[in-house]
């Protein structure tokens, strides 16, 4: 503990907390990452789930540079933000909920890259379009889970469990309209990933 | 002017959602979630459709890419939602009038002149008929200079507004 307060103490971490502009710069550039690292990501998941199936998605492997610039880009800001508040962040439970979220979907993406981009044979069979559907179910979850773990780091406890169970209502309700609306409405045009 | 002003005044307050957010401590960091979640469906789809246009993924046709638009339309919607949320029940979290809130914060009106720049590029690029020029670019082929210049514009906008956005509560 001593040595967390060192170094939110020191001269590195009293030197972007005291400068707004360079503390809040970096909060900004964690927002970017996410965007292109969540977004492309779920892009890439719609595109499985059914979303816009004319689409190639051989082709979708263009965009991951895009996806894992954004991943290095939070990686980096985040390590700088967590050495500003170490005795806050390394102390509360939120923040590992919204690690582990991250390292879950950082092994997700890799399995569904590696299916999707190096194995695509396997999305004819059943077997292997039902993995994939699983894969993206997933990633969006451990996403969302990482992006309101984030958010609730700045949250009390009460509001913190108010909100989880908000955002799960919501999520349950987008869950059912999805399955029971989506082909209607044509926001999905079959149930499985086709190359 | 001072009509703008009066009407401004009085309509970016409501005191409906100030209560509500008052009573549901959920309310705002959902809004926030929500705000989020909409920013990646619209950033992250519109990214990809400017670095087609760009260059970057050249296997991909365009057209295609256009059934994924819809879903950074949904992003805006969630993004103006929640946006409409902070503004109006501003005052529930901070002793400050929106109106003022947006005659103050220099962060507010750079992001909000970057999503009005990003509306008008993307009006030019649909009125233009590059839109157009567009729809038959196929796997291999390269965008028209234009359809660039107008992609690159609006990759250049749409990270601004999430930058200049995420600096907005220190504007005020």
């Amino acid at each position: 503990m001593e040595i967390l307060a060192a170094i939110e103490n020191g001269g590195w971490a009293m030197f972007m907390k005291e400068s707004t502009t360079s503390y809040v710069a970096v909060l900004a550039f964690h927002s970017i990452g996410m965007a292109f690292l969540v977004g492309i990501s779920a892009a890439i998941v719609l595109r499985v789930l059914g979303v816009a199936r004319s689409i190639p998605l051989a082709a979708m492997e263009g965009f991951l540079p895009l996806m894992y610039a954004g991943f290095w880009i939070n990686a980096l800001t985040g390590v700088i933000l967590l050495t500003l508040y170490p005795t806050k962040f390394l102390v509360d439970v939120v923040f590992y909920t919204k690690l582990a979220a991250i390292a879950i979907a950082v092994v997700v993406v890799r399995r569904l890259c590696a299916q999707l981009f190096g194995d695509e044979a396997s999305l004819a069979t059943a077997a292997g379009a039902e993995r994939a559907r699983k894969l993206s179910v997933t990633l969006l979850g451990v996403w969302l889970v990482a992006i309101t773990a984030g958010r609730l780091t700045a949250y009390s406890l009460a509001t913190r469990v108010q909100t989880a169970i908000a955002v799960i209502v919501v999520a349950g309700l987008f869950v059912l309209i999805w399955n029971f609306a989506g082909r209607r409405l044509g926001v999905t045009e079959s149930s499985g990933p086709s190359v | 002017m001072y009509a703008i002003a009066r009407f401004l005044e009085y309509w970016l307050r409501w005191p409906s959602v100030e209560n509500f957010l008052a009573a549901n401590r959920w309310a705002w960091p959902l809004s926030e979630t929500l705000h989020f979640v909409g920013l990646i469906l619209l950033v992250g789809i519109v990214s990809i459709f400017d670095l087609r246009l760009l260059g970057v993924a050249k296997r991909m046709p365009l057209a295609p890419l256009r059934k994924l638009l819809p879903w950074a339309v949904f992003g805006l919607v969630l993004c103006v939602a929640s946006g409409l949320v902070f503004v109006t029940g501003l005052m529930n979290n901070v002793d400050l009038h929106p109106w003022v809130a947006l005659q103050i914060d220099r962060y507010l009106q750079v992001k909000l002149i970057f999503v009005g720049l990003a509306g008008l590029n993307l009006l030019a690029f649909h009125q233009s008929g590059i839109s157009r020029a567009c729809d038959d670019l196929g796997p291999g082929d390269d965008a028209p200079p234009a359809a660039k210049a107008i992609a690159g514009f609006s990759f250049f906008l749409w990270i601004g507004v999430v930058y200049w956005g995420r600096m907005v509560p220190w504007g005020i």
